[in-house]
This record gives structure tokens, sequence and C-alpha cells, in this order.
């Protein structure tokens, strides 16, 4: 396997007015590396996933991705913001990301939603793009919904259509955000039996989650983050079964394990 | 109702009708367009766009249409370097007055459409397309403009009857529209019934041909919301 990381967030801070969300995070994964990030609420899992896509600009430190640093230069009266768009845009388009509350565009139908992006993005063409998606739909098993709009939809297969979206880019990395939150309980399990076929499959993902018991079986590398730093990280069984610290323990005692 | 006089000027009414009707689907159409420009400097990050267009809603909408059309057509002519250029050439004419009154007041109400509808957007549809690398004109174009004029529809549908309506007021710059035109013969015959209520069909079934095509509108760029299609 490849030894060079294939994303690289190194000593990511964050501000939100006063609240200093993100106190200097890093984190590299290579390719086939499955990272879940746990933590209380508030602890910054969400703004630090977002740093690594760029939909949050980190105040300071530096993002690697697929071979090339993200340039950065000063801003006028602030911290940082990127050099380059185009830079940027084609970063993203190497992480694809699945939301909390999936995202889809609620005016295309499921099909339209998973080949936008490929063709318009990535100029690929449609008629490959289309083979394409109805066998990432079948795949996720909602291959019947392709021409439904995502409103008559359940959640858990929204949320499969989501995931559809993002493969369809062919991404290096995969990023999801508590991808079975917004889900009804009886619906969490088809959408992590997916995303277990995934890491089998040796896709790069980071996940964050509060679905410990997938977050211990998925994982290659779990990430511990409290009030913004990290406060442990490692291998899940060492995690799990003997954490170091005692934020740690105390946050795995009071969640639940479904 | 005396039909048998409506009927003998019944083609004087189709006259001014056709004007009202040319006039009002001008100024919606451009009106528009200077609508999206407008409502899109008015979310800008930048502070002089956004009072700049702000400021222009702000005018438009909080006056009297009678009084725009009144200061475009009388108070051009007050104004010698206006009377002295090419300007004076369109804005001496009555027809071009109303044209630009009615164009620039649609322009400032729908702008505040637009506005809205773009602040109703659920962010998290532009997220996922920043997500996945899509340009900022790409985003534009293929997310954020079709969620918009969905959005729009309700109001705007309101706003193009509102335009119909209002465009009476053309008639006080002594253009014959429907509703000038109805006057004028009402001074000549004295059939003040007769010719009010004709009109006010006439408006009727106008109104009641654009709520249809809204609806046809509707029927289409909703269809993601229908249920039963499923
Ligand atoms: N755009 C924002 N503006 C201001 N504050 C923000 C913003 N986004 C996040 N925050 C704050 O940053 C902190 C961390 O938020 P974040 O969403 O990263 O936490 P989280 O670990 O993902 O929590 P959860 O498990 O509830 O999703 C919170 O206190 C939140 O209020
Ligand atoms: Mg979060």
């Amino acid at each position: 396997m490849n030894q060079e990381p294939i994303i690289v967030a190194d000593n990511i801070r964050k501000k939100f007015g006063t609240n200093q969300v993100l106190k200097g995070v890093s984190l590299s994964a290579r390719q086939g590396d499955v990272v879940t990030l746990i933590g209380s609420s508030g602890s910054g899992k969400s703004t630090f996933l977002r740093c690594m896509n760029l939909l949050e600009i980190p105040d300071d430190g530096k993002i690697f991705v697929d071979g090339e640093w993200v340039q950065m230069r000063p801003k006028p009266r602030g911290y940082q913001e990127p050099a380059d768009r185009h830079q940027v845009d084609r970063i993203r388009a190497k992480l694809a990301m699945v939301f909390q509350n999936f995202n889809l565009w609620s005016h295309m139908t499921i099909l339209e939603n998973v080949i936008e992006a490929p063709i318009h993005v990535l100029k690929k063409p449609k008629k490959l793009v289309v083979d394409e998606a109805m066998a990432l739909l079948d795949k996720v098993g909602i291959s019947g919904k392709a021409h439904a709009y995502p409103s008559h939809l359940s959640g858990g297969q929204q949320q499969r259509a989501a995931i559809a979206r993002a493969l369809a880019m062919q991404p290096k990395v995969m990023l999801l955000d508590e991808p079975t939150s917004a889900l009804d309980p009886e619906l969490v399990g088809e959408v992590l039996r997916v995303l277990q076929q995934l890491a089998q499959e040796g896709r790069t993902m980071i996940i964050v989650t509060h679905e410990m018991k997938f977050a211990r079986e998925v994982a290659s590398q779990v990430v511990f983050l409290d009030q913004g730093v990290i406060a442990e990280q490692g291998h899940p069984e060492q995690i799990f079964l003997s954490p170091a610290t005692e934020r740690c323990r105390q946050f795995l005692a009071s969640v639940k394990w479904s | 109702m005396d039909f048998q006089l409506v009927w003998q000027y019944f083609p004087d009414l189709l006259n001014g009708a056709w004007l009202t009707i040319e006039l009002v689907a001008l100024s919606l159409f451009v009106g528009f367009f200077l609508a999206f420009i407008c409502g899109l400097a008015a979310l800008s990050r930048y502070h002089l766009l956004r009072y700049l267009a702000q400021s222009y809603m702000f005018i438009f909408r909080g006056s009297p249409l009678l009084i725009q059309i009144y200061l475009i057509y009388y108070g051009s002519s007050q104004i010698s370097w206006i009377k002295d250029s090419f300007l004076w050439a369109i804005l001496s004419q009555a027809y071009w007055c109303a044209l630009i009154a009615l164009t620039l007041n649609t322009a400032a109400y729908t702008a505040e459409i637009v506005r809205g509808a773009i602040r109703n957007i659920p962010q998290g549809a532009i997220e996922a397309g920043k997500s996945f690398g899509m340009s900022r004109w790409l985003l534009f174009r293929r997310i954020t403009l079709p969620q918009t004029l969905r959005l729009m529809i309700p109001a705007y549908s309101n706003e193009v009857i509102q335009m119909l309506h209002a465009s009476a007021l053309v008639g006080a710059i002594t253009l014959m529209d429907l509703t000038a035109t109805a006057q004028n013969l009402i001074s000549r015959t004295y059939a003040s019934y007769s010719f009010y209520l004709a009109i006010a069909v006439i408006y009727l079934v106008t109104t009641y041909v654009i709520s249809g095509i809204f609806r046809l509108l509707e029927r289409r760029l909703y269809r993601h919301l229908r249920l039963n299609e499923a």
C-alpha cells in the first residue's frame, strides 16, 4: 500500500467569534484508512471535517490532499484565505462529502443528483456517467428510485442516494458528517451496512459518528476530539477497551451502545 | 348593460387592451432581468452594491407608481440637460416614460421577491454543490437559479397580476390603454356602467389566463413536491 498520506490536516485552528473551536488539530490518513472521529457535542468534529474540504477556512494550519498542499495567503484583516479558488474546487472534487441532512438537490431526481457533478465538474460524458450512476444506485439498493425526487424517499434512502452521489465523483477520500444522526432508528442499519461495505472495499473515509459500535468495527484509526484538541487517538481496540485519558473514559461511558 | 354599444366600440377596447398587454409584458420582461441583478446585488458582500440596490428598491417600492410616472414624464421635461441630450427623444414620449416607470417599478418589487427566494434556499443545497467542487457560476446556474425560480413563483404570479392592474395608471399621461380607452368612450357616450363593466371583464379574463399560465408552470416546476408520482 502507498505510504504517502492521501490527506493531511496539519495543526488546524478555527475560531468563531471568541469561541476557539479548534485548537491545533492534526490528522493524516493513507489510502484505504477509515478514520472515525468521535467526541461529545460541540467538541469541533464537524468544524474539523469541514475545514478539510474548505467549507470552513481554517484560521491557521495546512491541508494536503492527493499530492498538493492547499495554497493559503494571509488576509488583510484576519487569518488566512485560499489563494487559488480553482485549486479549492479541484481539491473539493476529490473529497466527496456526505452530510447529516443528506443535502440532496430537491429540484433534481435521484439520478440527476448523482450525475450532476460528474458531468459538470469532472466533465465526463453523460452516457458513461449515467451507466455508472445506475450501477451505484443499484449498489446502495435504490436503483428503483432513480427517477423519483428526493422528497419521495425515506431518510435512509435519501442518505444512500447521497452516498451514491458522493461515490460517483470517484473521490480520493470521503468525508461523512454523522451520516445516520438524522435517521429514524430503524433506518440507521441500512445506511451503516452500505458504509461497512465501502470500508471493506478499501475506500478511504473520514467519518464523524455517534454510533460507537460502528465506529469501533469499521475504523482503522479512532480519533477522540475533546474541546478542540485531539485528546486521544489510536487503534479502535485500544481506544474502546483501554482509553488512556479520563475524558475519553467518561465520554465512552456516557454514550449509548445501541 | 348596453351590449350593442359595447360591441360597436369593441375594436377600440381591444386596441386599448393590446397597449395594456404590450406595456405590461415588455416591462415585466425587462424588469425580471433587472430584478435578478438588483436582488443579487442586495445580497452582495460589497457594501456599496448592497447599499445601491437597497436604496433603489426602497425608492421604487416606497412611492406611488403614479408619482413615478409623473416624475419621469413631466419631471424630465423640466431638467434642461435632459432636454438638450439624446435622452429627450425618448423621455418626451409618453409611451417610453410609461414603459420605463413600469419597468423600474416591477424590477424593484421583483428584486425583493428574488432576494427573499435566494435567502430561503436551503443552505445545505449550496454547501453540497460547493463540496463537490462546483465553481461559483456553475453553482448559480445549476443550483441557486433553479431553486430561486421555484421559490419565486407564488409571489411573482401576484406581482404580474398587480402589474396588469397598476398599468391602468398610464392613462394619466395620455396613453390610450384599456382603462383610458373606456374613459374616453364614456365621455362620448355617457354609458359608464356598460364600459366599466366591459373592461372589468377584460381585465378579469386576462388575469385568469395569467393565473392559468402560472398554474401550468407550477405543475411543471413543482413535480419534485408532488407525492403521487413516486
Ligand atoms: N458557523 C458557525 N458560527 C459560529 N459558531 C459555530 C459555527 N459552527 C460551529 N460553531 C460552534 O463551534 C462549536 C463546535 O461545533 P461543531 O459543529 O464543530 O461541533 P460537533 O463536534 O460537530 O458537535 P455535534 O456532535 O453536536 O455535531 C460549537 O460550539 C458551535 O456552536
Ligand atoms: Mg457536528
